[in-house]
């Protein structure tokens, strides 16, 4: 079932469109990325979706309703307030009555009196995703949510989200951390040029460019290994292998890798700077 | 309506709890009124007639166009507003919260130079009790209108810094608050008629309904205009 539907979507800041044409949609239960380089419009077209920014074409629909919940890239806070009081004022705010049960969510009992302005960056991250998931929407999205975190606080993060998948909350977000994506995501868009450059499975993005395999030997005779890029495993590695049985020289070490989530991003990123 | 009570006291303990607004709000002015009060009370041998309306013009009109717009931008001037729009809460309550906080401050702060005034300078009340209280509540309200003007169209924070003094200073020149108004060419006691701090000054002296009403006009265009432009940010 779809829950978002974005159709022939258009965003222009003055007279350059930054955003052209942009039209996916996103199913329930959907862990969703949205990728692309710095400037591509990720944090715009989120912001635009969440009825933050207005938009000049297309449409934008929730079919299954409207209510979501939002962390935003620059997210901030006054700088005296408590973690606990703005907890406890959004869900006054939202007509939640269960401040504790969002509080122990990211156990943020321990720094419930801190003010905003003493926390850590990975603290501010873990309250504005509690102050995201108050409203109890169906949709969550969070913008670069895990920029800045370190290891320990980032797998915290990513269990959470999971456990929220699992509950039945649709998740979208931008992220620049590929393995994140990968490890996380089901299906995805990659926003290049101000258009949608793909979209659809993270397995499938990875393959629409793992015809490509690196193969990696080693030889008595050579101190640096060989690297050969090939398309077509069967027949070009044993045509390899032949050649250098042919040449009667012995191979050691022999390495065939796939592209990570991270080679492909960074050849789609490349062709969109070329 | 539980939500937005319940904002309003957050937002009075938010207040006290913020350098930048406590200086404006009760620090300087009360310094002020106590160092500045001594010193008009022996060069004006009349000044204790007019030293509670006159003190209380000089810190309320200090707090609103200095103290108080520092409040609303930390949420209308930066993405705080998108947080609170964000978490279900109206794009008009953060101000009318701030109203309501600090016209709560500005009462306090009042009452504490009335009282002191009258403790320590023996200072007298105007004579018609209730036409001054009216007259403060009246001032109060459209200094607050001004401080809500400036906090929500300033862009930048030298902004709030700016516009502030280009109210203050004229305040409290044309006021009457620091020396009599009609010394004062006849071309300024006109201009002085749209500033709260004079209109406050005189209703709180010897008030007239048409001083009232102006000051109740200020206050409303002042939170109508300000009502809109805080559902274009």
């Amino acid at each position: 079932m779809k829950v978002l539907d974005v159709s022939r979507f258009s965003k222009s800041y003055g007279s350059k469109e930054v955003l052209h044409d942009i039209s996916f949609s996103i199913d329930q239960k959907d862990m969703f990325a949205i990728l692309g380089v710095n400037g591509a419009g990720k944090t715009t077209l989120l912001e635009c979706i969440e009825g933050l920014r207005p938009f000049n074409q297309g449409t934008v629909s929730f079919p299954n309703g409207d209510t979501f919940g939002v962390q935003l890239q620059s997210s901030t806070l006054p700088d005296n307030i408590k973690v606990g009081e703005i907890v406890e004022l959004i869900c006054v705010w939202n007509d939640s009555p269960d401040k504790d049960k969002y509080m122990e969510l990211l156990d943020l009992h321990s720094i419930a009196d801190q003010a905003y302005k003493t926390l850590s960056t990975g603290q501010k991250r873990k309250l504005h995703l509690i102050l995201a998931l108050i409203n109890e929407g169906d949709i969550l999205f969070l913008d670069e949510p895990t920029a800045g975190l370190d290891v320990e606080a980032r797998a915290e993060f990513h269990a959470l989200l999971r456990k929220l998948n699992d509950a039945g909350k649709t998740i979208v977000f931008s992220s620049h951390d590929m393995a994140e994506v990968e490890s996380l995501c089901t299906r995805m868009i990659f926003l290049k040029g101000g258009e949608i450059a793909f979209f659809g499975a993270v397995e499938d993005f990875k393959k629409s460019v793992r015809k490509t395999y690196t193969v990696t030997i080693r030889t008595e005779q050579s101190d640096a290994p060989l690297v050969y890029e090939l398309t077509d495993l069967t027949n070009e590695l044993l045509e390899l292998i032949q050649s250098y049985k042919d040449k009667k020289i012995p191979i050691v070490d022999l390495n065939i890798t796939q592209p990570s989530l991270e080679d492909v991003f960074l050849k789609f990123a490349g062709e969109a700077k070329s | 309506m539980k939500a937005f009570v319940h904002h309003v006291t957050l937002q009075w303990k938010l207040d006290l709890r913020n350098k930048n607004v406590l200086l404006p709000y009760y620090i300087i002015p009360l310094i002020f009124f106590l160092v500045m009060s001594a010193v008009f009370n022996s060069i004006m041998p009349d000044y204790d007639l007019v030293l509670i309306p006159s003190m209380i013009v000089f810190s309320v009109t200090m707090a609103a166009v200095l103290g108080m717009p520092v409040t609303l931008f930390e949420i209308y001037g930066t993405d705080v507003k998108k947080m609170f729009h964000l978490g279900n809460v109206p794009h008009y309550v953060p101000m009318a919260v701030s109203v309501v906080s600090s016209f709560v401050h500005f009462l306090t702060l009042s009452v504490l130079i009335t009282g002191l005034g009258s403790l320590i300078y023996g200072a007298s009340l105007p004579g018609n009790v209730g036409l001054f209280i009216v007259g403060m509540l009246g001032f109060v309200l459209a200094s607050e209108g001004v401080g809500v003007l400036i906090g929500v169209f300033a862009r930048k924070q030298s902004d709030i810094a700016i516009m502030g003094q280009a109210v203050f200073l004229p305040s409290v020149i044309l006021s009457g608050s620091m020396f009599p108004a009609d010394m004062l060419p006849k071309p300024l006691q006109y201009v002085s008629y749209v500033l709260p701090a004079a209109l406050g000054m005189n209703a709180m002296n010897d008030g007239t309904v048409w001083m009232m009403l102006v000051l109740v006009g200020i206050m409303l265009v002042s939170l109508t205009v300000s009502f809109f432009k805080t559902k274009q940010l």
